[in-house]
Order: C-alpha cells, then sequence, then structure tokens
C-alpha cells in the first residue's frame, strides 16, 4: 500500500493515433509533492496524465490511488480526489466564470442538492485564489486567455482534490502571466498542501515549481529527480537535442541553449 | 467601479430577460393554443369558442373537441417533444447544429414507422416501439463513429448525419415504391402533419414526451457537465460515454413519440434550442423547460397557419416548418462553422 497516485510500468496507447504512446513508465506522485513532467512534444505527456486521471486504461501495468486500483475506485469518489485540466478545455458558449466554476462541485453534490454553504465558500475561495471576483458573471467565451486558463483553474480548485494534474497550464500565456501562474500554483500548493503534477514546456519554469522533475523521452522514463540532478547537459543533450550549460543564478536554475546538438539539416 | 456597475446593471437586465423570456414564453404558448383552437376551416371569435366548447348543444361542439382539440394537443406535445429531443442531440454530440431531423434520428425513426406500418398492419400500437428502435440507430452509429477526440467538428458531424439520414430516406422511397398505392397517406407522414390526429394520437405522443422530459430534467446537472470536453467532464467524475448515450436515446424516444403521430417534422429542434439558448444560456435546468415551451408553441402556431392560410385546403405542417427551419440553420452554419 503506497499512498498518493502511482502509475507502475504502464504501457499506454496514444487515444487517437494508436501507436503506443508511453512504454514500461513507472511514477509516483506523493501526498503534498509537486513533480512536473517535461519532455519534447510527442514524449508521452499528456497520454500519461490522462491515464493517472482515469480517462485511459493501460495496456499494461496499473495505475493506483492510495494502492487501489484507478480503474476500481468509484468515479464520483475519484472525482473528489483527483481532478485534471487538459491542455485545451472547452466550454458551451454562454457559461458564466461563475458557473463554470461551479461544475467544479459537481462530484460533491447530490444529484439533486442545490449549492449548499460548502460549495458556495470552494466556489468563492476558488473565484479569489484565482482574482476572478470581478469576472464571475462574465461569460468564458469573453475573457482573454489568460483569464480563461484562471476561470478553469479556479474550476478544478473548487473541485477540492487533493491531487492536481494540469496539462502544461502555462500554453498560451504571455511571459508575465506565466510567472503569476507559476506563483499562483505554488500559494495553492502551500497553503491546501495538493500534489501536484504538472506538464510543462520551460525548464526553467519546471525548476521553479518542481520539487521532482520527471523527464519523458519517447514514451519512456528517462530521469525523475530533484531538478537540479534531473536538468543536467547530458540529459538535455539526450531527450531534446540540444547543447546546452545549466547554472545557478540567485537560487534559480538557468538553461542556456547553445543550439542544436547534431547539425541541422541544410534548410 | 463603473465597468463593474456596467457589468452589474447588464446582469439585472439579463436576469431579468430570463425571467421576462420565460413569462413571455408561456403566454405566447396559451395564445397559441387559444389561436390555434380558433382558426381553422372555420375561425371562430373567442367569445364562440369558450361557447362552442362548454355548450354541448353547439353545433361546433363535436368538431371542436374531437377534431380540433387533439389536434392542438397533439401540435402542442410533438413541439415540446422535438425542443427537447433538439437540446438532448446537441449535448449528446456537443453541437449546436444538431437536431434530430438532421442527425437522420427523425428519419430512422420514420423509416422503421413506415416499415412496421406496412409489415404488421394490425398491431398500429407496434408502430412507436419500432420507431424508437429506428431513431437511435442513426445517433448510435454517429456516436460511435465520434468516439474520442475524432469527428469533433459540427461540419464532420453535420455531413455525417446527412449520410445517415439519406440512407434512412432510402429505405423510406423503397417503401413508397412498393406501396405505391398507400403513397398519399405516407407523402402526409413524410412531409409532417397533423391533419388526422385524435385524442388516441395524444395519448401516443404524450406518454414518451413526458417520459423524456421528466428523465432529462432528472439528469440535468451531469448534462450540463457533458457540455465541457471530454477530459473535464471526466475529471468531474461523470460517465462521459454512457451519458452521451443516454442523452441520444432519450432524444431518440421523444423523436419517435412525434414521428409517430405527425410524420417527419424537421428543424423544431435546431430552432427552438438554439434562438432560447440565446436568453437562457446554456444550462439544462432552464433550458429544457423552455426549449418545450418554444417548440410547443411553434409547432402549434405553424399548424394553425397551415389550416388557416389556405382554407379550405391544408398545407403540411412540416413543409411550413421547414421552409422557416431551412434558411435558420443556413444562417447557423454561416455563424457557427468557422
Amino acid at each position: 500500500m503506497s499512498a498518493g497516485l502511482e502509475a507502475s510500468r504502464v504501457h499506454l496507447r496514444h487515444p487517437r493515433a494508436g501507436h503506443d504512446a508511453v512504454r514500461d513508465v513507472s511514477l509516483a506522485l506523493r501526498p503534498a509533492e509537486v513533480v512536473v513532467l517535461v519532455g519534447p512534444n510527442g514524449a508521452g505527456k499528456s497520454t500519461l496524465l490522462a491515464a493517472l486521471a482515469g480517462e485511459l486504461a493501460p495496456r499494461a501495468g496499473r495505475v493506483t490511488l492510495d494502492g487501489v486500483d484507478l480503474a476500481r475506485v468509484p468515479r464520483s469518489v475519484r472525482a473528489r480526489r483527483l481532478a485534471r485540466l487538459p491542455q485545451e478545455p472547452a466550454c458551451p458558449e454562454g457559461l458564466t466564470v461563475e458557473q463554470l466554476v461551479g461544475f467544479g462541485r459537481h462530484p460533491h453534490r447530490g444529484a439533486f442538492a442545490p449549492l449548499g454553504p460548502l460549495d458556495r465558500r470552494a466556489i468563492g475561495d476558488a473565484l479569489t485564489a484565482f482574482d476572478l471576483l470581478e469576472l464571475r458573471q462574465r461569460a468564458v467565451e469573453t475573457l482573454s486567455g489568460g483569464e480563461r486558463r484562471r476561470a478553469w483553474l479556479a474550476l478544478v480548485l473548487a473541485q477540492e482534490p487533493e491531487i492536481l494534474l494540469l496539462d502544461e497550464p502555462t500554453a498560451a500565456l504571455d511571459l508575465r502571466q506565466r510567472f503569476e501562474l507559476l506563483a499562483l500554483l505554488a500559494r495553492i500548493h502551500r497553503e491546501r498542501g495538493l500534489s501536484l503534477l504538472v506538464s510543462l514546456h520551460d525548464l526553467e519554469e519546471a525548476a521553479v515549481l518542481a520539487q521532482r522533475v520527471a523527464i519523458l523521452h519517447r514514451g519512456r522514463l528517462y530521469e525523475a529527480a530533484e531538478p537540479e540532478r534531473a536538468l543536467r547537459p547530458e540529459s538535455l543533450r539526450d531527450v531534446f537535442g540540444v547543447n546546452a550549460r545549466v547554472e545557478k543564478e540567485d537560487g534559480f536554475l538557468r538553461v542556456r541553449v547553445h543550439g542544436p546538438a547534431t547539425p541541422l539539416r541544410s534548410l | 467601479m463603473l465597468v463593474w456597475r456596467r457589468a452589474e446593471l447588464r446582469l439585472g437586465m439579463l436576469a431579468r430577460r430570463r425571467d421576462a423570456a420565460a413569462l413571455g414564453l408561456l403566454l405566447a404558448l396559451a395564445a397559441a393554443a387559444f389561436t390555434a383552437a380558433s382558426l381553422g376551416a372555420s375561425a371562430l371569435t373567442p367569445h364562440e369558442l369558450v361557447t362552442a366548447l362548454l355548450d354541448a348543444a353547439d353545433p361546433r361542439h363535436v368538431l371542436l373537441w374531437q377534431v380540433r382539440l387533439p389536434r392542438v394537443a397533439c401540435g402542442a406535445l410533438v413541439g415540446a417533444a422535438l425542443g427537447v429531443a433538439g437540446v438532448l442531440v446537441q449535448t449528446a454530440v456537443r453541437n449546436p447544429l444538431a437536431d434530430p431531423w438532421l442527425l437522420g434520428v427523425s428519419a430512422g425513426a420514420g423509416a422503421a414507422a413506415l416499415l412496421a406500418i406496412v409489415a404488421f398492419p394490425e398491431l398500429p400500437a407496434l408502430v412507436p416501439a419500432v420507431a424508437f428502435a429506428g431513431g437511435i440507430a442513426p445517433v448510435a452509429v454517429l456516436l460511435a463513429l465520434s468516439s474520442g477526440a475524432r469527428a469533433r467538428g459540427p461540419l464532420r458531424m453535420v455531413l455525417t448525419g446527412v449520410a445517415l439520414q439519406a440512407l434512412c430516406f432510402a429505405i423510406v422511397a423503397l417503401i413508397l415504391f412498393f406501396f405505391a398505392d398507400r403513397a398519399p397517406a405516407f407523402a402526409a407522414f413524410i412531409v409532417g402533419s397533423l391533419a388526422s390526429v385524435g385524442w388516441e394520437d395524444v395519448a401516443i405522443v404524450a406518454v414518451p414526451t413526458a417520459l423524456g422530459f421528466a428523465a432529462a430534467l432528472v439528469a440535468a446537472r451531469p448534462l450540463d457537465v457533458l457540455l465541457l470536453d471530454e477530459a473535464s467532464a471526466t475529471s468531474l467524475g461523470v460517465a462521459v460515454r454512457r451519458a452521451r448515450f443516454g442523452a441520444a436515446g432519450l432524444a431518440a424516444l421523444l423523436a419517435a413519440g412525434a414521428v409517430s403521430v405527425a410524420g417527419l417534422v424537421g428543424f423544431v429542434g435546431l430552432v427552438a434550442p438554439n434562438a432560447l439558448r440565446l436568453l437562457a444560456g446554456p444550462r439544462h435546468l432552464l433550458l429544457l423547460p423552455l426549449a418545450a415551451l418554444g417548440g410547443a408553441t411553434l409547432v402549434m402556431l405553424a399548424d394553425t397557419v397551415a389550416r388557416a392560410a389556405a382554407a379550405p385546403l391544408e398545407l403540411p405542417v412540416g413543409a411550413l416548418l421547414a421552409a422557416l427551419g431551412a434558411p435558420y440553420f443556413l444562417y447557423l452554419i454561416w455563424k457557427k462553422i468557422p
């Protein structure tokens, strides 16, 4: 029995393309741990997140939640403990921010129960945490990209899970919004003791947020370790195909990419 | 601060607009029912209508009770069923351009109903059940094809529906070909008509409509969650696949009831939900009743026009609704498909 969410030697088929996207990956997310998943496009990050969220059944291996096979955890129980925000979430036109965030309470409410005081508080807290109080009556489709991302994050926060899986939450955000989002995630982790598994493209962002960095490479787990140990010049060369120097500067990890590790084909 | 105030004001107006819409629709429904009962081959003043309804000695009493009122009730129920079915298929395939008619649900139900009529003419009670089976088949195929993230685009969905519908209409055409002697009765069925309905038809459409509507209302919250993308809905604990098939099945039940008495009436499920979604927003607890009211009003009014416009000649109500719905569909296509 191990606490937390754990993938043991999972093989996963890509839900659309049909090929094996993840092979023999074992990765555990312990309570209150922050793990960042990095890897080139097509490395299997989203597929692994889908399996850890229980949306995709592994072809081999197991995904367990506190030692129990995730497929055998009832849907409603799973949804109260585990939330996942996909890369490109979608909601219907005309839905307000508050209504969208209110969807996060779905797993907590009885079939006919109206929103109770606990629900209202969770929604209010989530709106406050992501600075959405003034936007709460706006239709989601009228928001900017950054605001929309915050609204969706507020939804999974209102779900009050113990474990939060986020698929590239900083994609499509501008530079300042990225910093704000990372700071918000760090604060939520600190205040609520959530386990976070976040896929990111930016390695320096990964190093800021992560307690451990898990590197996926062509569907396999290349390494999972503390940021400074995982993000080395060798791993960047092997996995991302770039020559890079990694330095520590003011307590932050700096990744300086000098160029491709092998010559580019002439264009 | 000013922006905030303005947003609040707009919100207040919106809430009031919703209440007004619900109230307005109820009034429109009542007015439509009244008009529908008054007009027809012989037009009655309101006073005459009330007298004729209440006074058994009035020469028009029987006509009203046996012919016109069941027709008005059928129109309302068919419209309500199709309006609710429209919302449900739109949710099931996550696409506002869906409609029981466009997806082949009505055509499938119609083809099956015609088959039942020619194969078991002595068993009219069989028709709605067979129509249900025929109605659920196209949408089951569509959902199976659009599993996962494939076929999510509205264009592919609509075209798949067109193909399935073509298949169902081929079956209908075959039946027409082989049973040409009964063509007039079948023609009314294919265009969609309320010309010869009685109280027994009201019963046939009322049961599936009431069941389907009640079940949809009970499931309003999971249906709301189904409007999100598949990954988010799954994360919120909804069994997406099962819920989609459930919504489509309810839509088929509603459409089958409507088809069994009125034939292939189209576009109600497209027009009513899309028009009312603008006022009510996407959430089902409000949208479903409004779509039912809107659909009922629409069909009753269209049928009144069908009876009164060229009296004593009668136009098929389905043709009128198509004349109204097809341009609206074109408008939606140009607005919603990028």
